[in-house]
């Protein structure tokens, strides 16, 4: 026997949960849909672009933004570019970070939660007030304008968040483990090299793609830094798709879809660590 | 003795090994800090290489207070990052306990996947798309917004909405990681509280203000402070979106301390501009590490 109240009740919750998912379609709609556009304005072809009412989907896709991205754009050189600066940065700062996040971990200072708030803290120094000093020592060493010039600057910003990841691994790892190897009559090196790399090396890889991401997505240094595509990265060459004389829409939009695919990827592999690097160091203050 | 000799070499190995670490930063972060610093003090014009580098004490300074166009910037600045990071939070922390009300699993997971992706973009890219939606004549904004309510706007090229369009790039960048934050806080709660509140009669809307968000403080905190440190120093986004216009009306201080780098050669006033945001940025964090050291005791 069902009575007025309990049916009420029941239409109460059912209207909860309709609620609910349409919260969460909306909220999901807003992030795709724009993500949706540049992916459809890449593949449309020319008069597609420019219609009104908007083609919401493409009846001519192609890939003649893709090729005039490639052919007239040399959109090649530019990905090769942020791809030598990516990787060499990564390999820079994952190295000196693993040292440093060893020191900070493993050798006993005292100190070691101060010297790593010292090395956060340049963090919150903005690059716009180091941007102009950084040209100026570049220029005067000649590194204005090339590769090594610019994975200086980002090498010395990335690393900071790479030492964050790199301790919260190290911290994970039991120090017993390296005391009974040195007990066993393992080498210092030797403890570090067959004990503590091969049980970091998810943390190293984790911190590796974070900072590849990171040097990825830069605009400022690399649009002040360098001024020629022997050195420019793909966001000074995608900014440079809008002139005064207007904007070429398609190969913007394949140049767009074509640089941002990587970085997908490689957030996809590290998603689950975000939330972790995030807040592991921050949250013990 | 042994422990002693044991201990030091230990030491020594630490400094060793953050030496890389603090010359690399000193280099590219420390030392041209200072020399921003010191180039607040001077006039440096880098498009008259003849003239030196003169000493104007406070000058620079002097002026900061009296220029219009830095008073702009910073309310610019200061507005989006108001409006920017509140809607972060809301929408972030709102959708966090949303996800959380459907059981986890392979579903949450997804949903959480999507909603993280455009954290991830590079913000150029993230500026262009939505340069395309935005767009008077061809974006697909206005087409919406002319057939349902017969209105539409050039949202970057009008002066009144130009800082609101760049600030919601913004949002639509970074709910997500509020989102995320809060999300995995919400998975540090014990479900025995729950169950507790459930046994009590607690309703829906004390268990969210007596357990939930308490618990959750900490990490709607550190989504503050880094929202906040991150929207004050925006660059990119405005830099293509609307290069600070029309006029100056969504010219942040990062911008115009560019503009006055890069286009005014004015090295000495630049610097004094680009100080005025680290300066925030520091002050921020230091409020930051305060609430979270008072909150421990």
């Amino acid at each position: 026997m069902q009575t007025p109240a309990d049916r009420s009740a029941y239409w109460m919750r059912k209207t909860i949960v309709a609620c609910r998912w349409l919260a969460l379609i909306v909220a999901i709609a807003y992030t795709i849909a724009p993500v949706y556009w540049l992916l459809l304005t890449a593949i449309k072809e020319e008069g597609e672009i420019f219609r009104v009412p908007p083609v919401w989907l493409s009846t001519h896709p192609g890939l003649a933004n893709f090729s005039s991205a490639i052919t007239k754009s040399d959109f090649l050189r530019y990905a090769f570019n942020t791809v030598v600066v990516g990787t060499v940065v990564s390999t820079i700062t994952v190295c000196i970070g693993t040292l440093a996040g060893y020191a900070l971990t493993r050798c006993g200072f005292k100190r070691a939660e101060l010297i790593l708030m010292i090395i956060l803290l340049a963090q919150m120094i903005p690059s716009i007030s180091v941007v102009v000093p950084v040209f100026l020592m570049l220029k005067a060493v000649h590194l204005l304008n090339s590769l090594p010039g610019l994975v200086l600057a980002h090498s010395a910003y990335n690393l900071p968040f790479t030492i964050w990841i790199l301790k919260g691994f190290l911290d994970d790892i039991p120090q017993e483990l390296e005391e009974a190897a040195l007990v066993d009559g393992c080498s210092y090196f030797g403890s570090i090299v067959k004990i503590i790399l091969p049980l970091v090396a998810p943390g190293l890889v984790v911190a590796f793609i974070f900072s590849v991401i990171h040097s990825w997505n830069e605009f400022l240094f690399a649009v002040v830094l360098t001024y020629t595509k022997a050195s420019q990265t793909l966001p000074v060459m995608i900014a440079g798709f809008i002139s005064d004389k207007g904007i070429d829409w398609g190969p913007m939009s394949a140049s767009g879809s074509l640089a941002i695919l990587p970085i997908i990827v490689l957030s996809l592999l590290v998603q689950r660590h975000i939330a972790r690097g995030l807040t592991a160091g921050a949250l013990k203050g | 003795m042994q422990l002693g000799i044991r201990f030091s070499r230990k030491t020594l190995t630490g400094l060793a090994f953050l030496s890389p670490t603090f010359a690399l930063m000193g280099l590219i972060v420390g030392l041209p800090f200072c020399f921003a610093i010191y180039l607040s003090f001077h006039s440096y014009q880098l498009n008259k290489p003849s003239v030196r580098i003169v000493s104007v004490g406070f000058q620079n300074y002097q002026r900061l207070l009296i220029d219009p166009a830095f008073w702009n910037a910073l309310w610019n600045t200061t507005t989006l990052t108001v409006a920017a990071v509140g809607l972060q939070l809301l929408f972030g922390v709102s959708l966090a306990l949303l996800v959380a009300t459907f059981r986890r699993g392979r579903f949450t997971e997804a949903v959480r996947t999507i909603l993280i992706l455009p954290m991830m973009f590079t913000p150029v890219i993230v500026a262009i798309l939505w340069r395309m939606i935005y767009d008077a004549s061809y974006g697909p904004l206005n087409y919406l917004l002319r057939v349902w309510w017969g209105m539409s706007r050039n949202w970057l090229g009008n002066p009144t909405t130009s800082l609101w369009a760049v600030m919601q790039t913004d949002v639509w960048q970074h709910v997500g990681f509020v989102f995320l934050i809060t999300f995995a806080g919400l998975e540090t709660i014990p479900r025995e509280l729950y169950e507790a509140a459930d046994i009590d009669g607690a309703t829906a809307r004390q268990v969210l203000s007596k357990i939930t968000l308490p618990l959750l403080r900490p990490y709607i905190l550190i989504s503050l402070a880094l929202r906040t440190v991150d929207a004050f120093r925006i660059f990119d986004k405005v830099f293509v979106l609307t290069m600070g216009g029309p006029g100056t009306s969504s010219e942040t201080l990062s911008l115009y301390a560019y503009r006055v780098a890069f286009r005014s050669y004015d090295l000495g006033y630049s610097a004094t501009i680009s100080l005025t945001v680290a300066l925030v940025l520091l002050i921020v964090s230091g409020l930051y590490t305060g609430f979270i050291r008072s909150g421990k005791r």
